[in-house]
């Protein structure tokens, strides 16, 4: 991936998390109001921001936040959908579903997804 | 049948036990999977005599010989320093196994060898396995083990057991050796190999110390080391421990001038790169916070549901029995008794599994050493380090969970402290008491009652950890010097026989007397008037101990519950409704408690107890297992209580005062 | 120069001259590959401060400071606040963004010759191409120097 790529990414990427956690903080729309998680997302965030100030000479750490920031990212996804999991089954157990479209929190799962595509493009840099 | 079960036992009588293999190693080079590997399911998990270090011992078979398999704990040197080294030295002398086979890591031989030289001073019949060939291959390592063999004198093998690559040469390597080859020796300079010569021909001369290598003694008395200056009696004035080490690395390095060529400077790597971004500046704290609430939240909301199918199941279980069985007070001890107080237990296991599954994926991954390296100052001045960081934060979801964890903390003084101070972490259990007792005294500003129970248990916490540390080992803090290992992908297979040995460890240990313990509390409650809990031997105890707790405004009620709070904090509340007669009332038992003329003062002062007074009975059990002493079980159970009596008379006098 | 391993910054590189710690520590060391003569890395520190990630032998392992200040090197780059009179060039500096303006004004920054006159025990009297300065012990520890090949060429 090129430096141009990289610095493209972690705009795009820093911008749609902050857009994330703030919505999350706020159970704006389509999802859950969830605050901590929603400060989690602001980590994820950084990560992709943080990389943006690395100087220009180094284009290996600004390649190490893209690196980690998704596979960060990533991982959140995976962690929202086992928790669904969980309550899901709970939920079944004691035949009360208390929840909606909006526990879902569907922008962090689809988020997720399109990070690991990225984090698998830019692993190989790596190796 | 006969002729089946005779076949069998000839089969297995027909294995010789051809002796021990001990297995060697610094830490991180994965001996562990080699041990595994080697045994596979063949292994069980102990302590070494007198000690909570774990000792793994397994079982090795192939055709018709067997090798017992002991794995020892993974040090960088032989020296009497700490722990690990004493029990692997230790070990070496007195049991002198048969074979001792050294671990190496091929990314970094240069350093795994020290250790072998070490052996190899000591003894011989050593074999060098050369693990994560895998790697090095990737990195472009070269490594020659013919010419290794030929410089060391013993038997060479490459292999990974990650891929399983060179791992048969390698078993059949340990059955075909023959054992009793000479000692290899690798000299140092002139002037050391003449001090040893003379240190040496003292020693052989001297009859209690004919079990051990005399050139082995002389170097380590020349290295200072205090257990053989202790056993000769020789004590030099200056050491040379400086020098030998230098000797050993110098040889090292000559070693593997021709038989290990690793291409020079590595440009970024994965590692670095994560390195970078874990242990930043400003994401690295915020980067484990998450990762931390990650983990609790999972263990126990993705817990929860098979915890749920776990308790239906023995509650329609315990129904089934109750209907089944006439005779009611041994329905009931059934049904009750042991059907509850299995439940009990089980009832932990998925949180358990879960748990060890998820530190098994942060251990093995390498996450772990960063985490702890990025609290590590915060703690310091705990007198902890960040290890004991991320056990404590543990506590949370629960004690149990929290103490286990520490079995894999280094130092022994740390882990003792971390484990006796846990409790003092507010768990989940002791949640629905806060919820029932603030939501009725403290009405709209109960979240900020319980929100300030947890930053006082916090504090408690922090200042325990100074005083136990204070009491226990005079405040010294444990030294921190720690190895960041490469990160790697744990391998589903040893992840899943880590988390099946620790927690099948748990239910063995913790399960057998929490079961006990359930049908004392059972009979205590039942008899002498079966139905009628206000009568119970339980509530005369309640009673009965009721004056003592009279300074701080206990009603027989709360106490009895707190008695029972002992087997397990969630009990307290279903107690209580119980003996308040809530259900009857409909009435919550906190307004009942209300009621009969508790303050709100009394009330934070019935928090403040539960919070702090003795662990829950899982908690001592798993507390005295990871401490291994008696006393500090009982230190635990005195300062706990202590500290929770004085802490509710404060309250309740200041109670008095602006009443 | 010699000075103690604590004292140097990231990215920094020195070669181990001493090891005055206890045996338990130092045995521990020389086991993961600490002995005088080799040649050991800075890699970073933590974010509060304390511990540091050091190179060796291509190992990472962390020490604290405690440790670490018994470690002694020689190293290419040194704290100005150890340094003897001489010509240095500056490395790096570790402070904040105001750190950097008040010192960049004295004409200390990443690269710039600096030559230090006088050197006392709590503050050093410099000389950059902006002039002379009397530097404070606080101010003389966020610089990191390295000797200046013309002094040795002399």
């Amino acid at each position: 991936m090129s430096i141009k790529g990289i610095n493209s990414w972690l705009w795009i990427l820093g911008i749609l998390y902050s857009l994330m956690a703030l919505n999350t903080l706020t159970g704006f729309t389509y999802a859950e109001q969830d605050i901590i998680f929603g400060l989690v997302l602001c980590v994820s965030a950084g990560i992709y921001f943080f990389g943006l100030r690395e100087s220009i000479e180094k284009p290996q750490r600004r390649a190490a936040h893209l690196l980690i920031g998704t596979i960060f990212s990533s991982l959140l996804g995976l962690f929202k959908f086992l928790i669904l999991l969980g309550s899901l089954l709970s939920g079944y157990l004691e035949q009360d579903f208390h929840f909606s479209v909006d526990s879902f929190n569907l922008s962090v799962i689809i988020g997720s997804v399109i990070t690991l595509v990225i984090h698998l493009r830019i692993r190989k840099q790596f190796t | 049948m006969k002729e089946k079960n005779k076949k069998k036992a000839e089969q297995s009588e027909t294995k010789i036990d051809v002796g021990t293999i001990a297995l060697l190693g610094n830490p991180n080079v994965g001996k562990t999977s080699v041990f595994n590997l080697l045994t596979g399911m063949k292994q069980y998990v102990a302590n070494w005599p007198g000690v909570t270090v774990e000792k793994r011992v397994g079982k090795m078979e192939k055709e018709n010989m067997a090798f017992k398999v002991v794995d020892l704990p993974g040090t960088y040197t032989l020296g009497a320093n700490s722990l690990d080294e004493k029990i692997t030295r230790d070990y070496l002398i007195e049991e002198a196994p048969e074979i001792v086979v050294v671990i190496a890591d091929a990314v970094n031989l240069e350093r795994s060898l020290y250790l072998l030289f070490q052996v190899l001073e000591m003894r011989g019949d050593v074999i060098l396995a050369i693990n994560s060939i895998d790697e090095a291959k990737k990195e472009n390592i070269f490594i020659d083990p013919e010419e290794l063999q030929q410089h060391l004198g013993i038997p060479v093998f490459l292999m990974s057991a990650y891929t399983g690559e060179g791992v048969e040469d390698f078993i059949k390597g340990i059955f075909k050796y023959n054992i009793g080859s000479s000692h290899v020796h690798h000299m140092f300079s002139k002037e050391l190999e003449n001090k040893i010569t003379e240190l040496s021909s003292i020693f052989r001369n001297k009859e209690e110390l004919k079990d051990y290598d005399s050139r082995w003694l002389s170097i380590k008395v020349l290295e200072g080391d205090e257990d053989i200056c202790k056993l000769t009696g020789i004590n030099l004035k200056r050491n040379f421990s400086s020098e030998i080490s230098q000797l050993r690395y110098e040889h090292i390095k000559y070693i593997l001038k021709e038989s290990y060529k690793k291409p020079g400077k590595e440009k970024w790597g994965m590692n670095m790169a994560t390195d970078h971004v874990f242990t930043h500046k400003y994401l690295g704290l915020a980067i484990f916070f998450s990762f931390m609430y990650l983990v609790f939240e999972i263990t126990f909301t993705f817990g929860e549901p098979f915890a749920l199918m776990i308790e239906e199941g023995l509650g329609a279980f315990g129904t089934f029995i109750d209907g089944l069985i006439n005779i009611e007070w041994l329905a009931n001890v059934l049904s009750e008794g042991i059907v509850g107080g299995v439940g009990a237990v089980l009832v932990f296991v998925p949180n358990i599994f879960i748990l060890f599954l998820i530190m098994g994926i942060l251990e093995e991954s390498g996450y772990l050493p960063r985490a702890a390296f990025v609290v590590d100052k915060a703690m310091y001045t705990l007198k902890l380090s960040g290890r004991s960081f991320m056990s404590l934060l543990l506590g949370f979801g629960c004690n149990v969970t929290s103490i286990m964890s520490t079995r894999s903390i280094s130092e022994p003084q740390e882990r003792i402290v971390t484990a006796i101070v846990s409790p003092f972490i507010s768990c989940s259990a002791r949640l629905p008491v806060y919820i029932m007792i603030a939501g009725v005294f403290f009405g709209a500003r109960a979240g900020i009652v319980i929100f300030s129970i947890y930053l006082f248990s916090i504090f408690i916490t922090a200042v325990s950890s100074i005083f136990i540390n204070k009491l226990l080992f005079k405040g010294k803090p444990a030294p921190m010097i720690m190895e960041l290992p490469r990160y790697r992908t744990p391998k589903i297979s040893s992840l899943i026989q880590y988390t099946w040995n620790r927690g099948k460890h748990f239910l063995k240990k913790a399960g057998s007397i929490i079961l006990i313990a359930s049908i004392v509390i059972w009979f205590l409650s039942y008899f002498p008037v079966p139905g009628n809990i206000a009568e119970s031997f339980a509530a005369k105890i309640g009673h009965f101990l009721e004056p003592i707790f009279a300074p701080i405004g206990f009603t027989w009620e709360m106490v009895t519950s707190l008695i029972f709070g002992v087997a397990a904090k969630e009990v307290i509340v279903s107690t209580l409704s119980t003996l308040t007669l809530s259900a009857q009332t409909g009435v919550s038992a906190a307004a009942e408690l209300m009621k009969s003329g508790l303050t709100q003062f009394g009330a934070l002062a019935f928090l403040m107890f539960v919070l702090l007074y003795v662990p829950c009975l899982p908690t001592l059990i798993v507390l005295k297992n990871e401490t291994g002493k008696w006393r500090y079980l009982l230190l635990s159970i005195v300062y706990s209580f202590s500290l929770a009596y004085v802490v509710a008379l404060i309250i309740s006098l200041a109670g008095r005062l602006f009443v | 120069m010699l000075c103690p391993l604590s004292e140097l910054p990231a990215g920094a590189k020195g070669k181990i001259i001493k090891i005055d710690l206890p045996d338990r520590f130092s045995e521990r060391l020389y086991g993961l590959g600490f002995v005088p003569g080799e040649q050991v890395e800075v890699v970073r520190k933590a974010p509060l401060g304390d511990p540091t990630v050091y190179r060796i032998k291509g190992t990472e392992i962390t020490l604290r400071d405690s440790q670490a200040s018994e470690i002694y090197v020689k190293s290419d780059i040194t704290n100005l606040s150890v340094a003897h009179r001489g010509e240095y060039i500056v490395d790096s500096l570790s402070g904040g963004y105001r750190f950097r303006e008040n010192v960049n004004r004295m004409g200390i920054r990443p690269g710039s010759r600096i030559r230090v006159l006088l050197s006392h025990v709590n503050k050093k009297f410099i000389e950059t191409n902006k002039g002379k300065f009397w530097l404070p012990f606080g101010k003389s520890k966020k610089i990191f120097v390295r000797e200046s090949s013309y002094e040795r060429k002399k």
